[in-house]
């Protein structure tokens, strides 16, 4: 089991990073932006979509580092009053059905870039969209793991931040 | 079985399954019902990229996470006591006019809690406020500043109206007609914090030129960051995705080589720390843009708007239901996706009625900002909750005055049209 | 009973979509019901990105779409679009009289059932100084929408740098100066008020522009002849009614715009010839990128050549 920790914790951090630089890219592709709009009276067509598409990948990157620090937005108000072995049950319910949703997202996302391939979509600049749209069955399916893997043998000790 | 499925992922949801994850649920059960191919999910997702305003909320929110890793708070404690220490309430106001200064520039998609909340929470509790209250006040300013200029709500209203032939709505009078009613609900805000907090000892400091030069000097580089905002917004930066920008590159460069309290260590950490908030944030926006869909897809908001033109015949009820009716659609739906579909179906009816466009995109307005914070789903409640590592059940009772109050403020707009419209004619 | 949910941009309440309107309830009257005609206005399905997607997968099955959205499946069709290529409705007539049944023609054969060009007008270059050279042009922060492909192509052609952003933007821009051009129909410059920011229009058409009533091939086949007939007609109907209002508005909205204190500047003659070589050696660089055959360009020349000498 001692290989899949590493391999896990070493996915935490590709994921990280993957994240802070997905920022540090918007910040300087905009900045570039502003300067050449301001300073030279022009703009170059591929900044903008490209920063769009950053969006994206921040919510599919930043929502699998919070699975697995189990940082999501929930109402958990049935939690609170609860403790011992419903406690568990409930979180492993919880846990399931979101595996079980992010593994029909990975599906359906997954036919979605298929499709887009086939029909050869454009990005920007001439470049194809589905590379940068995988993000999207990658993400989910990391997620569906995950949630799948905290069903099973709990949420990680060590692992949160 | 459609009303099993239905209460099985309600169920699901007080679990403490991620909100995403429940939206996702529904919307799936319901195009799957619909007899929809589900790839419209991924393809709803996808929207996301439709928008360059979004790009604000990772930047805004950034800059924020790095300002809160910082002394920025005591700083801004600091020159708000030297500035209005001696008001009663001056911190209050401080709040409230920092909120209302942020929402306007980000359009209320919950920039202004995760950026400034971390601030505002702790410079309030410091000032002698209780947090019970800071939080309520906080959650409730997220979307304070959405009827100010230029707020994108109201010029998308103008937009919509115009396409419709509607005379007379445009985008300078709906901004002008927003502003009484904006420091309307600023006051009325602020009056509330009095009294709520009027056993609460917050020692009133005398005014002292010099500590509040001192204090002023000592936050001249964060006191850059309005300046910069203003500037780009009313001299040639424009875009607001531009702005965040900027101000994110602006507030790194202060903190990490001026003021020297964020090591260039902590950035990697910092980022990756407030893009985890924003992907959260992000993936509920869209995925909500599915269900949004689903919603339009079985017409529901025409349903609804054509029951209320088909049972109500007086002009105050139907405006009293309108209010009641956009809180509650508020409530779930995205606020552009809100103005895109409703405005058309209500603008014609309400017409009928005898309301003035203009006081009617306020009136729009102000129940959306609202919408924000009402129990059970105000998008404002989830990211506060987030945000302040508190329970959802904590910020409904701490939001509940507030809401009162906002919603007296929207009464007084809705039957006061003279008031909104005072500096329009 | 059939249901067909179809997506526009226009927004409720505007005549195109009154008339689209009265359409469904003639089709649905005519066929007793058995085909009914859903519209989401407004864009709220998405871009038209996001509305092909959904035709793809039959949630929508067609949508009032601009010509260029199109164009992945039938690149011809954008022909029409080529910079400066006309110079007056006149000429767009005598063009269109041929093109209009090549253009459904192909659309057909590539998936797209359609019932007749839908003019949405000249777009004009308006500015905030006036554009009478090629020189000037390329002088201005000039704005091009933001995921538009040939506009990028365009531009590309023409070796000037544009400011990209998206169409709500544009406004707080021209206030601000961070773009004093643009490139639209008279009818848009008013309702989107970016006239206000403006003060000259320069009196070459640069652009023609146009739409399409598209129902995917998959939907429209589906149906039984008889209610097919019906649909037919009705959409032609509507079709035809809209490009020709739309053809009425913006030649109000040109008076509208003089009398709102937007100044008409013509370039001279020499001026024009240069403006006019510059564009045909941009369309060349259009029919390099595959964004139209040289075949058909060539034919819609031929089409305007006799138009000009018989006048
Ligand atoms: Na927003
Ligand atoms: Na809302």
């Amino acid at each position: 089991m001692i290989w899949i920790r590493r391999l896990d914790a070493g996915m935490a951090r590709l994921e990280q990073g993957l994240l802070a630089l997905s920022l540090v890219a918007m910040v300087s592709l905009s900045v570039v932006q502003i300067l050449l709009r301001n300073l030279a009276g022009t703009s170059w067509f591929w900044i903008d979509p490209f920063n769009r598409l950053l969006v994206l990948w921040l919510a599919l990157l930043g929502a699998l580092v919070a699975t697995r620090s189990g940082e999501h937005i929930a109402i958990d108000a049935l939690k609170h009053y609860l403790s011992g072995w419903p406690a568990w049950l409930i979180e492993r319910l919880a846990t399931g059905f979101a595996g079980f949703i992010c593994a029909l997202m990975t599906w359906h996302a997954s036919r979605f870039v298929y499709d887009e391939y086939v029909y050869n979509t454009p990005a920007f600049a001439g470049l194809p969209a589905w590379p940068f749209q995988l993000i999207m069955p990658i993400g989910f399916g990391l997620m569906a793991v995950r949630f799948a893997a905290y069903t099973f043998f709990g949420q990680g000790e060590g692992d949160h931040e | 079985m459609n009303s099993l499925v239905s209460g099985l992922i309600a169920l699901f949801a007080v679990l403490g399954t991620p909100l995403f994850v429940v939206i996702l649920a529904a919307a799936a059960w319901g195009f799957w019902v619909s007899d929809i191919d589900l790839m419209v999910l991924p393809i709803e997702l996808y929207r996301l990229t439709e928008n360059t305003l979004l790009m604000a909320l990772p930047l805004f929110t950034f800059a924020g996470y790095m300002l809160s890793e910082s002394q920025t708070a005591n700083r801004l404690v600091r020159v708000s006591q030297a500035a209005l220490g001696w008001l009663p309430g001056g911190m209050i106001l401080i709040a409230l006019l920092a909120c209302a200064f942020f929402t306007m520039l980000t359009g209320g998609s919950g920039v202004t809690i995760v950026a400034l909340g971390a601030l505002l929470l702790p410079a309030m509790t410091q000032a002698g406020y209780s947090e019970r209250f800071a939080l309520g006040l906080i959650t409730t300013s997220g979307s304070l500043g959405l009827l100010l200029p230029p707020a994108i709500p109201l010029i998308l209203y103008g937009i919509v109206a115009q396409q419709m032939d509607v005379a007379n709505v445009d985008i300078q009078s709906l901004f002008l007609a927003g502003f009484i009613p904006a420091v309307l609900m600023i006051l009325a805000l602020w009056l509330l914090g009095l009294w709520q907090q009027r056993h609460q000892a917050v020692p009133l400091i005398p005014f002292n030129l010099r500590e509040l030069f001192d204090a002023v000097w000592e936050s001249k580089w964060e006191l850059g960051i309005p300046v910069i905002v203003m500037g780009g917004l009313f001299s040639g930066w424009l875009v607001v995705s531009d702005i965040a920008a900027i101000t994110a590159l602006y507030v790194l460069v202060i903190e990490v080589a001026v003021y020297r309290e964020v090591s260039i260590k902590r950035l990697p950490a910092i980022a990756a720390e407030s893009m985890k908030m924003v992907g959260g944030i992000l993936l509920i926006l869209g995925v909500a843009l599915a269900f949004t869909n689903l919603l339009v897809d079985l017409q529901v908001p025409t349903w609804v708007f054509e029951w209320i033109q088909t049972h109500i015949d007086s002009r105050w009820v139907f405006l009293l239901c309108l209010n009641v009716g956009l809180l509650a659609l508020g409530a779930i739906l995205d606020i552009f996706a809100a103005l895109i579909i409703i405005v058309p179906l209500i603008l014609p009816v309400a017409m009928e009625y005898g309301v003035d466009p203009v006081h009617l995109g306020i009136i729009f307005v102000a129940n959306m900002q609202i919408g924000y914070f009402t129990p059970p789903v105000g998008m404002n409640l989830f990211i506060a909750s987030y945000r302040f590592k508190r329970s959802i059940t904590e910020l409904y009772a701490a939001t509940l005055p507030m809401m009162l109050v906002l919603m007296g403020i929207v009464l007084v707009i809705t039957f006061w049209p003279d008031m909104v419209l005072f500096l329009v004619r | 009973a059939e249901t067909l949910k179809i997506s526009t941009q226009y927004p409720d309440g505007n005549a195109v979509l009154n008339e689209l309107k009265r359409a469904a309830q003639a089709i649905e009257e005519q066929t007793e019901g058995r085909l009914e005609l859903k519209f989401y206005p407004g864009g709220v399905m998405g871009d038209d990105q996001a509305v092909q997607r959904k035709i793809r997968i039959g949630q929508l099955h067609g949508a009032l779409i601009q010509s260029g959205a199109l164009a992945s499946a039938y690149p011809d069709a954008q022909v029409l679009n080529a910079p400066l290529l006309f110079r007056n409705y006149e000429e767009v007539d005598a063009v269109r009289a041929e093109l209009d049944p090549v253009i459904e023609a192909g659309l057909a054969d590539n998936g797209w059932q359609t019932f007749g060009l839908i003019e949405a007008g000249f777009a004009y270059g308006m500015s905030q100084q006036p554009i009478t050279t090629m020189d000037n042009l390329k002088q201005q922060k000039l704005w091009l929408p933001a995921n538009d492909p040939l506009s990028e192509q365009i531009a590309r052609a023409f070796d000037i740098n544009p400011i990209v952003l998206n169409v709500g933007d544009v406004l707080t821009a021209l206030q601000t100066g961070a773009i004093d051009a643009v490139v639209v129909p008279p009818v848009g410059a008013i309702t989107l008020q970016w006239y206000s920011r403006l003060d000259y229009l320069t009196d070459a058409p640069f652009m023609y522009t146009y739409g399409v009533v598209a129902l995917s091939d998959r939907a429209y086949r589906r149906l039984p002849d008889a209610d097919r007939a019906i649909l037919d007609a009705e959409l032609r109907k509507a079709s035809a009614t809209i490009d020709e209002q739309n053809r009425v508005d913006n030649q109000a909205a040109l008076e509208a715009l003089k009398k709102l204190g937007i100044e008409v500047v013509e370039p001279g003659p020499e001026d024009m010839a240069e403006l006019q070589r510059e564009s045909e050696a941009a369309t060349s660089v259009l029919i390099r990128d595959d964004q139209f055959s040289q075949s058909i360009y060539e034919r819609v020349r031929a089409l305007i050549e006799r138009v000009r000498t018989d006048s």
